[in-house]
């Protein structure tokens, strides 16, 4: 293997599982996030990963992979049932109260469950920031706004998940007694 | 009930205010029970987040990789999605490798450089555990006076992290303790991450006041015995840790460690033909590397592994900020954050933050 196709991989090993972790969180299913991924380092190393600056690599990766997500989530092509059955439980003959959204969130994961539940320009932000560790700069780059729409978007995820985190809690304790 | 500054609470918690808005939010913490609970919230919310489930899938992230060296890389920006390729890569490198193990001469290189290696392994092990513990021996000896900034004018750029930090001395002192008994006049020193033989001396040795005004406002630091308590209490601005308090304070650090790599982290870099100053992150990293230290050894000798290893890790990296020049050149600080990055450093903290009200 060449040198810089061992330094590629030593770059494609570090980010990949952070990359596949941030679109599964995006996107609710494992197996579209690993195509997506494949196909944003595939994008990179053909277009020569070597021309960006340090450290630049990895937003470009970021933001190539966020709006491949994107396109998907707006085509509607994510098969996942426990988004379809988000979706289903959202139209207004089928809203889930509180008891019920804990159920599933037993089953599928509170924090995912409610992640979906953000915007996804919010959620984009919430998780560059949280597991990316992005700076609000560097989110900024990569998602194409301000750093001021950044701090709104973190800051309003952050309180919309806090309140609904708090109302789980509550039917928790009721279903309990 | 509600709080205008709830919203400066989360950009505190992300090292994004400024140093005059973060003390002055620090304060505001300190009286508002809205924004501490916000604050809690926010830094839960933050852990689970970090540590959402995610097995990797180590059989997709290699067939991924072997896709995408197999294809041919290009000048021009691709757009539309690439091919897979079907195992064609894979199949070669099967075919080569057991054409190499086939031949018997190819078999016993292999054997030897094999051997080789595991050999070199065996050494390098045995020789860093030997330099672990003898760094740990000289660590006893290595309490140097840490100059102090007057933090009333310089106000700590975290928040919530600086409640339990020493009182500040009106007087910075300028001194070494010797390390090596044998030759009190060598100045400490120990071995940074990069190899670097590092000079605690250095630490010590910033500002510009006299020995002698500083001789009268703090009193020298007494040598390090063998004891361990009189260690503890010799560290300047910390007080010796109650019975059942080390968990506290571990907390604390490690909050306070957590919010100064995420301001470093953060640290905009200098326009064009300037230079970074980074005199105050430099300054807390001081404190939080003495304070260190001495929580390292506590949890060893605690037998409290988990955290021995988590501070063992965090130690290097607060002696490479705080041995930065006041203005230094940005490479430096890039291989730091670099160096901050490979290791996970932030996460390993967040992960393991337990917030400090809980420990109360």
């Amino acid at each position: 293997m060449a040198s810089e196709d061992e330094e590629f991989a030593v770059f494609f090993n570090d980010l990949y599982p952070s990359l596949c972790r941030f679109l599964e969180c995006m996107l609710g299913g494992r197996e579209h996030a690993q195509d997506i991924a494949q196909e944003s380092f595939m994008q990179l190393y053909r277009t020569g990963w070597r021309r960006f600056p340090p450290g630049e690599a990895r937003f470009w990766i970021y933001r190539v992979a966020r709006n491949r997500a994107l396109n998907e989530l707006r085509k509607g092509q994510t098969r996942h049932r426990l988004f379809e059955k988000v979706v289903d439980a959202l139209r207004p003959s089928r809203v889930l109260n509180p008891e019920q959204e804990f159920e599933m969130g037993e089953r599928t994961g509170l924090v995912s469950e409610m992640l979906k539940r953000l915007p996804e320009h919010q959620r984009a932000a919430l998780l560059l920031r949280e597991q990316a560790e992005m700076s609000y700069r560097e989110i900024a780059g990569v998602l194409g706004v301000t750093e001021s729409k950044v701090k709104v978007d973190i800051f309003r995820a952050r309180n919309a998940l806090r309140e609904r985190w708090s109302k789980t809690q509550n039917a928790q304790t009721r279903l309990e007694q | 009930m509600s709080c205008r500054r709830t919203g400066k609470v989360s950009l505190m918690i992300d090292g994004e205010l400024a140093r005059e808005e973060a003390a002055e939010m620090a304060q505001h913490l300190a009286a508002c029970a809205v924004c501490q609970q916000a604050r809690e919230d926010f830094l839960r919310l933050r852990q689970r987040l970090v540590s959402y489930e995610h097995a990797p899938d180590l059989a997709a992230q290699r067939q991924a990789l072997q896709n995408i060296l197999a294809s041919q890389p290009s000048a021009h920006a691709v757009d539309a999605p690439p091919q897979r390729q079907k195992g064609d890569a894979a199949r070669r490198l099967r075919e080569q490798l057991a054409d190499i193990f086939r031949a018997p001469q190819h078999a016993r290189a292999l054997l030897a450089a094999l051997a080789f290696v595991v050999v070199s392994l065996i050494v390098l092990t045995a020789y860093l555990s030997l330099r672990h513990t003898k760094e740990g021996r000289d660590t006893t000896g290595e309490v140097a006076v840490v100059s102090q900034k007057d933090e009333a004018r310089d106000g700590p750029r975290e928040s919530g992290g600086n409640v339990g930090d020493a009182q500040p001395s009106p007087e910075p002192v300028k001194g070494v303790m010797p390390n090596d008994r044998n030759n009190p006049a060598q100045p400490p020193k120990t071995k940074g991450r990069a190899g670097r033989r590092v000079d605690l001396s250095s630490i010590a040795s910033a500002g510009n006041r006299t020995r002698a005004a500083a001789r009268n406002s703090v009193p020298e630091i007494a040598p390090a015995g063998d004891n361990e308590n009189e260690t503890t209490a010799s560290v300047p601005g910390m007080d010796r840790a109650p019975a059942g308090g080390a968990p506290l304070q571990t907390a604390r650090h490690v909050e306070q460690a957590q919010l100064l790599l995420r301001a470093f982290r953060n640290a905009r870099p200098a326009a064009q033909g300037r230079v970074s100053d980074i005199a105050y992150e430099k300054e807390r990293s001081k404190r939080l590397l003495y304070q260190n230290i001495v929580l390292r050894r506590e949890a060893a000798n605690r037998g409290n592994l988990p955290v021995e290893k988590l501070l063992s890790s965090l130690e290097p990296i607060l002696i490479d900020i705080a041995n930065l020049p006041v203005k230094p050149a940005e490479d430096d600080i890039r291989s730091i954050k670099e160096r901050m990055q490979r290791q996970n450093i932030v996460s390993m903290l967040q992960v393991n933050l337990v917030p400090a009200s809980r420990l109360n």
